[in-house]
């Protein structure tokens, strides 16, 4: 995946009306965000630090705009999430697999995102992150964590990943080009 | 309103690598900065311009116009809407455009210090302040790539230790 990734997403949209994609990263704090965005644009993903506000990065091609938002998961950042929901085409959620004693924070983060109204039927990307650590729980076990088979009223999806190395990164966007909503 | 443009990069979009970077406060708008970027910015087929600001109050529609000028002639603009930004908080944005290849024809030596990356920060219709940033290509000779490339990663190092200062404790 490199920049160019970002663009062949955009290439895809071609045959969508919509001429404007709104992608959003959210995730507990360490989860691995900023480092899945850096890694979208093929960047040096050696000096990421945690983010105290937003990251956004935008790529303009033939009149087709693609903008993904990467907002700070620290406890003190997550109320300002919902100033960020509306437009969102596509939410993408991060979970740190190897992090078992906050999974079940991460879960209620979901649960809360997915009640909110102006992410009602959003699709929703997991990113089973840090698969390459020893400790990291597979994606099915934290599937069934997060409750993600409960879904009812949106499509999901799980890609196990490992955003230092990029391993995943590809097939979880791959996804998303292929479910990205039509607005009304 | 307290904002701050803490530094801005260039970078060739196709490979991530960093042309240029630029560390101080760039939105003082009385001096047009100067950005000495390595020639070959100017062969890259997509450079991308990611701006780092902090703000120490909230702000509900922030938003920024960012023109890239050629002898005053705008051949690049964006206008890009944050809405709200979080109080002490430090953020950034990260733009590309896949230009036409029929302006990519411009040669270097026309663009080298006749381009300005200008931005302007508003909240609503309330302008914050403007940052203007003239790109010149190094002259041949006077120092090596070699040396730009040590020079940039002694600033990424300086400036990743700048960034932990605006982190939440």
């Amino acid at each position: 995946m490199s920049f160019q990734g970002l663009l062949n997403i955009l290439k895809k949209l071609r045959s969508n009306p919509e001429k404007e994609l709104r992608l959003l990263l959210l995730g507990l704090d360490n989860a691995g965000k900023t480092t899945l965005l850096k890694q979208l644009a093929s960047e040096d993903v050696n000096h990421v630090t945690p983010t105290a506000g937003f990251n956004i990065k935008s790529v303009l091609s033939n009149g087709f705009k693609l903008n993904v938002w990467d907002i700070g998961g620290q406890r003190k950042i997550r109320p300002y999430w919902r100033n960020y929901f509306e437009n969102t085409d596509i939410l993408i959620y991060v979970v740190d697999c190897s992090d078992h004693q906050r999974l079940e924070e991460t879960s209620l983060e979901l649960a809360e995102l997915l009640q909110d109204d102006k992410l009602r039927t959003v699709p929703l990307l997991v990113y089973a992150n840090k698969q390459d650590l020893p400790s990291a729980l597979p994606a099915s076990e934290v599937a069934q964590h997060l409750g993600l088979h409960l879904i009812r009223d949106r499509t999901w999806q799980i890609q196990a990943c490992v955003a230092t190395d990029g391993t995943g990164v590809k097939e979880g966007m791959e996804w998303v080009c292929k479910n990205i909503p039509v607005k009304k | 309103m307290s904002m701050f443009s803490n530094w801005m990069t260039l970078r060739d979009a196709d490979t991530g690598k960093v042309l240029w970077q630029h560390t101080e406060d760039m939105s003082n708008s009385d001096v047009e900065h100067e950005a000495r970027v390595p020639k070959r910015i100017l062969k890259s087929r997509v450079v991308s311009r990611e701006i780092n600001f902090s703000s120490v109050e909230s702000m509900d529609h922030f938003r920024l116009e960012q023109k890239v000028l050629f002898k005053g002639r705008c051949l690049e603009e964006w206008f890009f809407d944050f809405g709200f930004v979080i109080a002490e908080s430090c953020n950034s944005w990260q733009s590309a455009i896949e230009s036409a290849p029929e302006s990519q024809m411009m040669p270097a030596n026309v663009l080298n210090g006749n381009v300005v990356i200008e931005t302007k920060f508003f909240d609503g219709d309330l302008l914050i302040t403007t940052s203007r940033s003239m790109v010149k290509a190094k002259e041949k000779g006077k120092k090596s790539t070699r040396a730009l490339r040590v020079e940039v990663d002694r600033e990424t190092s300086r400036l990743s230790e700048g960034h932990r200062t605006c982190e939440y404790n």
